[in-house]
């Protein structure tokens, strides 16, 4: 029999680890003060650590730590000090890539996944790092649907793999453009994605190939909610989701997705069937084309982005649920897009049922009539027909659009 | 003493190199990136007898990223290897680590995770494992290539010379370009332009390889390396003309404390101008935000 695969979700902030976590995640992974492949996202404090551990282990979720660099000399120097600090805030694993790490880890009594940073994509490999230790391998991005099989099959380990966000265009650990292009060190945290650049492309003999569209590295996003039923029936042990640096409706609005999908799968297996309209949702919140990129064995030309960065809308997100008054009827919401009276939007929670309405009544903090709310994180009362919850987000409808 | 060691574009540039080359390290068709030529073991073997016979040491790099399928011609591959003594196999996917631990083969490894073998303590780990020697990154220091040095048993290998790869992908990044706006492909090789400067990029059947703009040149540098005791120079050949290659391997063989200075700008003026001293001197950052917490 096997488990129902954990849904791993990033956390850049407190803020962020508690909505992913109320949205359903299993677990979460999150950056400390140093060490992290994110140096120049918020992070955490080693305080800001233990409240979010505090808050997930009292939902009984877990809390990875990215220590995620290759480290220089300077570094090997800092390691111990910083390791024993989150082995006191009681985090559940650290996500390593350095191997140089391992043997201190140990020493804490740390538990010890491998990032995907090391590019994992066999068996012989993934049986290496379980002899010396670790207990959970992140496989590489490039692992096909063969590769994830033979290697569950032959070595008993947990395998996570990513199932939703972007790709590097490399093998992850092998693209050291941001250092040689603007002095950042890739695989210490200052990735700057020149994989997103334009270049121009020349034959060997200096004669220019122009496209439509200039040259990049830059690839579409994973999205590998067509295939989760393959990824659950593979036993792959964790869900991953990339993005430590995304928003909370970004977070929630996954989470919220892959969350309903996995237990609709798991509940039912024989009745699943694939939601579009969670595809549509996934779509609009992105931002970007997604792919299942090499799960099935192809790469080709279908799995580039030669769009630029822009692309859809990305004007979803309309407030968040501050609170609710079961009298009135009226929901407390913060601004985080421009909406007025007469749109059609829906409301969506970690708990409840997501309800669609068209807004008829908005108030001020002053409960005056608004027709508009455009101000930047406004507090407005709005008229809602059912219940909400703390936390819930108001997004635009498209459930009507085609 | 330093070893030279230089990884060749061709045959003809193994011969003409030998007078100032201890060990050659090649490519192996269906198995490594970043090469100019790869070899069939069938192919390589004349070579290998020839430069056995002239006291040159032979080292082959064993470095794509093996999937699962690629595990059985691994093995044979190394099997064969074993039998032809060659001298030691760079790799970078760890399943030849395990499958040496495990007795499948017997020949020194190096481990050549190209852009992470920056530290002494994961040098120390890969020891530890019965790995023999280290290629270093080529993004780290002179100072830190010497406290590294001082910090392990490891043998190092250091590159010096050459255009330096940094960046792999399975993806055929070229290829997918030309499909996509139906343009008419020439070859693999190519050149990518930013801001005036050209970086070469390859599309081959293993995915895309980019180079830097420069090439590496530590002339200078390598005397003190030397110094410390370094086990290896490594001379990078892709995109270089052979008859420099020939050249700035005979000047480096060439040189001292007197002549070093104007032994580099002879080569520096060969190379037009192209070379720069890499991240010797050069410390990337990757925190440009400060961190309050």
């Amino acid at each position: 029999m096997k488990n129902k695969p954990e849904l791993l979700a990033p956390a850049g902030d407190l803020e962020r680890l508690k909505i992913a976590i109320l949205y359903g995640a299993d677990a979460v992974y999150i950056g400390g003060p140093a060490f992290g492949l994110r140096a120049n996202a918020n992070n955490f404090s080693i305080n800001e650590i233990k409240e979010g551990v505090k808050f997930a282990h009292s939902h009984q979720k877990k809390v990875y730590v990215t220590v995620n660099i290759v480290m220089h000399n300077r570094e090997v120097k800092e390691l111990k000090e910083y390791l024993k600090a989150l082995k006191e805030c009681d985090i559940d694993a650290i996500i390593i890539s350095d191997p140089g790490m391992i043997s201190i880890a140990k020493k804490l009594g740390l538990e010890i996944h491998l990032s995907t940073q090391q590019s994992t994509l066999n068996y012989e490999a993934v049986q290496f790092w379980k002899d010396e230790g670790v207990t959970r391998v992140v496989l590489g991005r490039e692992a096909s649907k063969a590769d994830i099989r033979e290697i569950r099959d032959r070595v008993d380990i947990e395998i996570e793999c990513f199932i939703h966000g972007a790709m590097c265009a490399s093998y992850s650990g092998r693209c050291v453009l941001s250092n040689f292009l603007t002095m950042r060190d890739a695989n210490r945290g200052g990735c700057s994605q020149i994989c997103r650049w334009d270049f121009d492309l020349y034959d060997n003999e200096d004669r220019p190939l122009h496209g439509e569209k200039p040259f990049t590295f830059c690839t579409k996003d994973l999205s590998m909610l067509k295939v989760l039923d393959q990824m659950i029936e593979l036993g792959i042990t964790s869900f991953k989701i990339e993005g430590r640096m995304r928003s909370i409706y970004y977070i929630a609005t996954i989470v919220n997705i892959y969350r309903r999908a996995i237990d609709e799968y798991w509940n039912e297996k024989d009745g699943y069937a694939y939601n579009k309209a969670y595809e549509r949702i996934l779509t609009n919140c992105a931002n970007r084309e997604s792919t299942v990129q090499f799960f099935d064995g192809s790469e080709g030309v279908d799995t580039q982005y030669y769009n630029g960065r822009i692309e859809l809308s990305n004007q979803d997100f309309l407030g968040v649920v501050l609170d609710y008054d079961k009298e009135t009827g009226y929901a407390f919401l913060e601004e985080r897009n421009f909406f007025r009276k007469g749109d059609r939007v829906e409301i969506f929670g970690p708990e409840k049922e997501t309800i669609s309405f068209t807004i008829e009544e908005i108030l001020d903090e002053e409960k005056k009539p608004l027709d508009v709310v455009n101000h930047p994180r406004q507090n407005v009362y709005i008229k809602v027909p059912k219940e909400v919850e703390k936390w819930a987000m108001m997004r635009i409808n498209h459930t009507l659009e085609t | 003493m330093t070893k030279y060691m230089l990884t060749p574009k061709d045959e003809k540039e193994v011969l003409k190199t030998l007078p100032y080359v201890d060990s050659y390290l090649f490519g192996i068709k269906g198995f490594s990136r970043n090469f100019e030529h790869y070899y069939t073991l069938e192919e390589l073997k004349p070579l290998i007898v020839e430069l056995k016979k002239n006291q040159k040491e032979v080292f082959l790099s064993i470095n794509k990223n093996m999937h699962t399928s690629d595990l059985e011609p691994l093995k044979v591959l190394l099997k064969e290897c074993e039998v032809l003594k060659i001298d030691g196999i760079f790799y970078y996917d760890i399943s030849l680590v395990k499958l040496k631990k495990d007795g499948w083969f017997d020949l020194p490894l190096v481990w050549h995770q190209e852009h992470m073998t920056t530290n002494y303590e994961t040098c120390n780990f890969w020891e530890k494992q019965g790995v023999s020697m280290a290629c270093l990154s080529s993004e780290i220091t002179l100072e830190e290539i010497i406290e590294i040095k001082q910090n392990t048993k490891m043998g190092l290998i250091v590159p010096i010379f050459g255009y330096l790869p940094m960046f792999v992908s399975k993806r055929n990044l070229v290829k997918n370009y030309i499909e996509r706006f139906q343009l008419e492909g020439r070859g693999i090789e190519y050149q990518i332009k930013k801001e005036g400067y050209t970086y070469p990029i390859v599309n081959d059947e293993m995915g895309t390889q980019v180079y830097s703009s420069h090439i590496l040149n530590g002339m200078e540098e390598s005397l003190l390396l030397r110094d410390e005791d370094i086990s290896y120079l490594l001379f990078y050949s892709f995109h270089i003309e052979p008859k420099c290659m020939v050249e700035v391997l005979k000047s480096y063989r060439s040189l001292t404390r007197e002549n070093v200075l104007l032994e580099e700008e002879k080569i520096d003026h060969m190379l037009k101008g192209n070379t720069d001293k890499g991240f010797f001197y050069k410390e990337t950052v990757f925190r440009v935000k400060k961190n309050e917490k």
